[in-house]
């Protein structure tokens, strides 16, 4: 029993991680095939996972009704804004004119209104800046500041070499340099979580397979 | 594609000899550095406890299904089961915000083993996982009012984020959080720890304390090295009109 629950999946997933990446390098008909269909079970367990988190959902709002815990009258719009959602796209499909107006007038509105928000945090993160908490904020502020400054139009049109010597080398230079070091870090970092988890090393994967 | 296969071949060998090394009590190359984001978890969770208040988690928006942000939530999970154990240890609240689905059975699995490893499995509670919706701002905004209305006092977002970051860390900012974070640049400006690179995807081996997922680490560092060591020879090479490293890389 404990061959099936902990081995068997770890072998299981090994020898699929193995042939995927097999695949990448070396063409062969055959294990195309088997890797197509492995990914497609890939969109049918994503199928079974969202009807797992739908119900999750259902169930903490619920939860939260039952015992008038906090703001629960929300829970309830919540609720039945969802078994609308469901019951509209279910019954009269997703292309229907009350699945769209549900979409448009209700999903995509909530969607503009919260992504607004993000313009406030940014002014409140930049002033979170000026504070330079810590030793790298303080660089961060410093940069963006010279930056900010050497791109304005009225610096570009008076001073045009400061952006040319100064900006656009942050820019191009200082900040291409890091950012291309912090993605070969995220490679390397991400081929050896890659290998620990083919291993059944990781944590993450261990319970994963175990279920 | 040459390259990229003797470079996996060399990882994985000096991966396996790293592992064995540390298990025979030594770590090679060198030993590890430190990841201080992560040598904080304790007194971030501590924190809470003292004050009477819970820590929240959450992934970002990564998904197992698709490419992107797939090593953030694996690495995310990871440093879940010790958070989890902190949490159990002090008896914290703790609750993880997720907008993958597919996420949810793998945390609770996670946080429910972390307990029972720490003797306290009566602390779990579903509950503790809440799946919140696969749209980026729907998601946000349920982790920023959970983080406010939930009395949270460290937070942990780690894993892969998109614009939806501030919504989330600025939030807890508000809220009076301790946070550490991992792997946004933007972190830096909201938490007091923060994790960049490859330091995330140690992370969870880094606080594990397992020997051989140690060894990994110094093997992932003299990867690093390897590939320091040829941009370098590139580009002095290069500089001496000869491109055969680029060759050799291109192969």
């Amino acid at each position: 029993m404990s061959f099936v629950r902990r081995e068997l999946p770890l072998i299981l997933g090994g020898v699929l991680a193995a042939l995927v990446i097999t695949e990448y390098y070396v063409i062969i008909p055959p294990l195309t095939m088997a890797v197509s269909t492995v990914t497609e079970w890939i969109s049918i367990i994503a199928g079974i996972a969202y009807t797992l988190g739908y119900l999750t959902l259902f169930k903490y709002h619920y939860v939260n009704v039952a015992k008038r815990k906090g703001a629960w009258y929300i829970n309830i719009i919540c609720i039945l804004l969802m078994l609308i959602t469901v019951i509209v796209g279910l019954g009269l499909g997703t292309t229907s004119s009350a699945y769209e107006w549900i979409y448009w007038n209700l999903s995509a509105q909530m969607f503009i209104s919260t992504a607004t928000l993000n313009c406030f945090y940014m002014v409140s993160t930049g002033y979170s800046a000026i504070r330079a908490r810590t030793k790298e904020a303080g660089v961060f502020l410093i940069t963006s500041l010279v930056v900010l400054i050497t791109f304005t139009p009225l610096i570009t049109t008076l001073m045009p070499s400061l952006k040319k010597n100064i900006g656009d080398w942050l820019v191009g230079v200082l900040n291409t340099g890091v950012v291309r070091g912090i993605t070969i870090g995220i490679g390397v970092g991400t081929i050896a979580m890659g290998i620990r988890t083919l291993l059944g090393q990781e944590k993450a994967f261990k319970i994963a397979a175990e279920g | 594609m040459v390259f990229m296969v003797i470079f996996l071949i060399l990882a994985l060998v000096s991966f396996r000899y790293s592992q064995k090394k540390t298990l025979e009590g030594k770590v090679p190359f060198g030993g590890i550095r430190p990841i201080v984001a992560m040598d904080h978890l304790e007194e971030a969770i501590g924190r809470s406890s003292e004050m009477g208040r819970g820590v929240h988690m959450t992934l970002g928006l990564g998904d197992f299904t698709s490419a992107w942000g797939n090593a953030g939530v694996v690495a995310g999970l990871n440093i879940l089961g010790t958070v989890a154990e902190i949490c159990g240890k002090l008896e914290v609240p703790l609750i993880l915000t997720l907008c993958q689905s597919i996420v949810v059975p793998i945390a609770r699995g996670i946080i429910l083993d972390s307990f029972i490893q720490v003797g306290r499995p009566e602390l779990f509670q579903d509950e503790m996982v809440r799946y919140t919706s696969e749209d980026q701002y729907a998601y946000a905004a349920n982790a920023a009012s959970t983080i406010l209305s939930e009395n949270i006092g460290t937070n942990f977002p780690i894993g892969a984020f998109s614009d939806e970051d501030l919504l989330i860390a600025e939030s807890a900012v508000r809220a009076g959080c301790y946070q550490i974070g991992g792997n946004k640049m933007i972190f830096v400006l909201t938490c007091e720890h923060f994790m960049i690179g490859e330091e995330l995807y140690a992370a969870g081996a880094y606080v594990s304390q397992d020997p051989a997922l140690v060894g990994s680490i110094a093997a992932q560092d003299l990867s690093k090295t390897f590939l320091l060591i040829v941009i370098i020879a590139g580009i002095i090479l290069s500089y001496a009109g000869l491109d055969i490293i680029s060759k050799i890389v291109n192969m």
